[in-house]
């Protein structure tokens, strides 16, 4: 799996948003402490409905949209398997 | 005190579901998620922490319109948030922020009373109106 940039070359760090739960409390001083926060998503599942939710996964560079590649390999090696075939010609 | 639940009477320990903002990062061994750091800035931690004061903010001063009525227990409940101890959703605030005193004054005697102080006001805002320069 490879995760890339439509906008720029980036294919190393992105930004996504996750919802949580969080448990917290108010103190005597009317602030909020934070007690535990829980994760409500599993990201593999996010990026599995990549294309039928939109989730936003965005690039942290430049802001635009994220591509995830699920067979980068199948892919090249039916590119090169193109190349081949044409250099064979 | 800012919050109630209804239902078990704690006022300290609650439950919301936020939006967190994480990093995503791709390694030679997959995908590595962590806090989204943005020069030495932690938005992930701000993200949430913001996240949660909004929630609390707008419950507390929109009360009855961050709660839903709820057909099945035959009361409202909150949209956002629920008690961390009894799991319920009947979490309110629990006083309204005015509440009449005990020689109460109607809003139209109020005005009657203070009709002296408001036209000294608007009088003393002509004279101002009329010293000022003129360009």
């Amino acid at each position: 799996m490879q995760i890339q940039c439509r906008s720029c070359s980036n294919h190393e760090s992105f930004v996504v948003p996750l919802w949580v739960r969080a448990t917290f409390k108010f103190d005597e001083d009317g602030t909020i402490s934070i007690l535990h926060v829980r994760q409500l998503e599993s990201l593999e599942e996010k990026l599995a409905d990549q294309g039928k939710t939109s989730f936003s996964l965005t690039c942290s560079e430049c802001g635009g949209d994220a591509q995830v590649v699920f067979d980068e390999y199948s892919t090249r090696d039916q590119e090169s398997r193109e190349k081949a075939a044409l250099e064979a010609l | 005190m800012r919050l109630i639940c209804a239902a078990c009477g704690n006022y300290v320990h609650f439950e919301v579901d936020v939006e967190m903002v994480r990093s995503v990062r791709s390694t030679p061994h997959g995908v590595a998620v962590e806090n989204s750091l943005e020069n030495g800035w932690d938005d992930s931690e701000t993200t949430l922490r913001m996240g949660v004061i909004d929630v609390v903010d707008y419950c507390t001063k929109q009360d009855m319109d961050a709660l839903r009525w709820d057909a099945e227990s035959g009361c409202y409940i909150s949209a956002y948030i629920s008690c961390a101890r009894c799991g319920s959703k009947r979490v309110c605030v629990p006083y309204q922020p005015w509440s009449p005193p005990k020689n109460h004054v109607t809003l139209e005697e109020e005005l009657k009373l203070n009709r002296h102080e408001f036209q000294w006001l608007r009088k003393e805002r002509e004279r101002h109106a009329d010293s000022m320069p003129v360009l």
